[in-house]
């Protein structure tokens, strides 16, 4: 069994860390263009935020696949074959939770960008990009920070579903399999690896805390 | 129920409730009732039996006389539609209604129970959050088996601990106030305070978190009858269509496109419920 699991949580993982870091960054590109626009961008990127998080990933993926596999020929159909394979899983994931993440991040930002020291930054002559880099985007990252762990776990789940319809090698398969003949310690295995990269993905977050917000090393050291 | 979970735990009471949402809540609840329509009277609104095999018009795209198209058996993907809400929809208010009771005994034990108690309960549903939604769903169904009770089943086990920590919050908040305060001292016994007090007090918040929920919930029993742990083919759910349609996807987008949009649309209307439900309760 623990060859079997080792055999299958490669592709899993990559396909689930990929997707994380895309939708990240989508989430972040959406966030930066429309923060603080004008009313017709914002509403109309949180009809898109809320739009995105109500699709589930798998039947993104059959319409991704629908588009760029069979009508476009874009990208193969089936199978993990390099890059190319792994473009249409990685966005089926990714795009739903880049949603989620640019409506806190969103949040936010705006939020931060009412305060006095932006202004403050802003007299001193600091550019808007600039302001952004050096000043407000560590504020919208934090609550994206706080909720990795849980993008993780749900990218971990959404894998299992995208795999399937991907047909993808992977955890997905392995867990499918077991689930149909009850065969309950393979399950309970594959659960508990998720469990435990929830836990790292936190511990880890809860590191980048004082990486990302200055204050909160000050705190912790007082 | 995952993705709007989050937004709802992160969401921070600074709107007020406008014209906006007053009107989304219009919508919305026209939007519900239009769907318990389509659960109990499916034959109204479509035109044709979701079970009906026509050989001669298998996959024909979406027209005027099927406006969905036709499947592989030449079934009339709309009418299949209509019908599989009943699985589908179905499923996920079950699931919402057995996360909701479990979560409410479990936040209100907590609440209402020793400090040992609730220190106990509250590191168990710390554990229960750690394991992602869909395992553990999967798990609860590798324990007990396939099919669409089994699937409510296990969705609902899976949500439990959201629900048990609002209620639990939301119960401690009630438990502080003057009138249950002054039902202690008249001696009530805890349980009936918890009942009369406590509970419809609780209920708010509740009622928005299981309106968003119950869309993920929806969401998520297709997508284990996606897998093919829930109802089998001939079955008009969703999953199920999807699971069918995907195979003819290459020459006939129509068969697994549209029951996924039936989801989207179902989960879309949720949202807009709760978070409507939300905007008033904040009021």
């Amino acid at each position: 069994m623990t060859r079997l699991l080792a055999s299958q949580i490669l592709p899993t993982l990559e396909l689930a860390l990929s997707a994380a870091v895309i939708g990240l960054l989508l989430a972040l590109v959406a966030t930066v263009i429309t923060a603080g626009r004008s009313r017709i961008v914002r509403t109309g990127t949180s009809v898109f935020e809320v739009l995105a998080v109500a699709i589930p990933p798998f039947w993104l993926g059959i319409l991704l696949l629908s588009i760029f596999s069979f009508n476009l020929r874009w990208f193969p159909a089936f199978g993990s074959h390099g890059v190319s394979g792994l473009v249409l899983p990685t966005l089926a994931l990714a795009i739903p939770i880049s949603g989620v993440l640019a409506q806190v991040m969103r949040q936010e930002l705006e939020l931060v960008e009412g305060r006095p020291f932006v202004l403050s930054a802003r007299a001193r002559g600091q550019s808007r990009l600039g302001l952004l880099l050096r000043h407000t985007l560590r504020h919208a990252l934090l609550p994206a920070t706080t909720m990795s762990a849980w993008v993780l776990g749900t990218l971990v789940g959404g894998a299992v579903l995208v795999e399937k319809v991907f047909s993808r090698p992977g955890l997905g398969t392995v867990l499918v399999n077991a689930v149909q003949h009850r065969d309950t310690p393979v399950v309970s295995a594959v659960v508990i690896i998720a469990a435990l990269i929830f836990v790292v993905a936190n511990t880890l977050a809860d590191t980048l805390y004082p990486v990302i917000d200055v204050r909160l090393r000050e705190t912790s050291r007082a | 129920m995952s993705a709007t979970t989050a937004a709802f735990d992160t969401a921070r009471p600074r709107w007020r409730a406008t014209r906006g949402s007053h009107i989304l809540l219009a919508i919305s609840t026209l939007a519900v009732a239009l769907i318990v329509a389509l659960l109990l009277f499916p034959g109204v609104f479509a035109p044709y039996a979701p079970d009906t095999n026509d050989v001669q018009h298998t996959f024909s795209p979406p027209s005027s006389t099927h406006y969905l198209g036709t499947d592989q058996l030449g079934r009339d993907v709309f009418s299949r539609l209509v019908y599989g809400a009943r699985y589908s929809v179905t499923t996920g208010l079950v699931a919402t209604a057995i996360a909701v009771v479990a979560g409410s005994l479990v936040g209100l034990t907590a609440a209402a129970g020793s400090r040992l108690a609730d220190a106990l309960i509250m590191r168990l549903t710390d554990v229960w959050m750690a394991f992602p939604e869909v395992l553990l769903a999967l798990l609860v169904i590798a324990l007990i088996g396939t099919g669409s009770t089994q699937i409510a089943v296990a969705i609902g086990v899976a949500a439990v601990p959201y629900y048990g920590r609002l209620v639990r919050g939301q119960a401690l908040a009630v438990t502080k106030a003057e009138y249950v305060e002054a039902a202690k001292i008249l001696g009530v016994p805890a349980w009936r305070y918890v009942l009369r007090h406590v509970l419809p007090n609780v209920g708010g918040p509740v009622v928005v978190l299981a309106s968003l929920g119950t869309g993920s919930a929806i969401a998520a029993a297709a997508g284990l009858s996606l897998l093919g742990l829930g109802p089998l083919p001939p079955t008009p759910e969703w999953g199920v269509m999807l699971a069918e349609g995907q195979t003819y996807l290459a020459n006939a987008w129509w068969i697994a496109v549209f029951p996924g949009l039936a989801i989207v649309v179902v989960v879309l209307i949720s949202t807009m419920l709760g978070r409507s439900l939300q905007a008033r309760s904040l009021r």
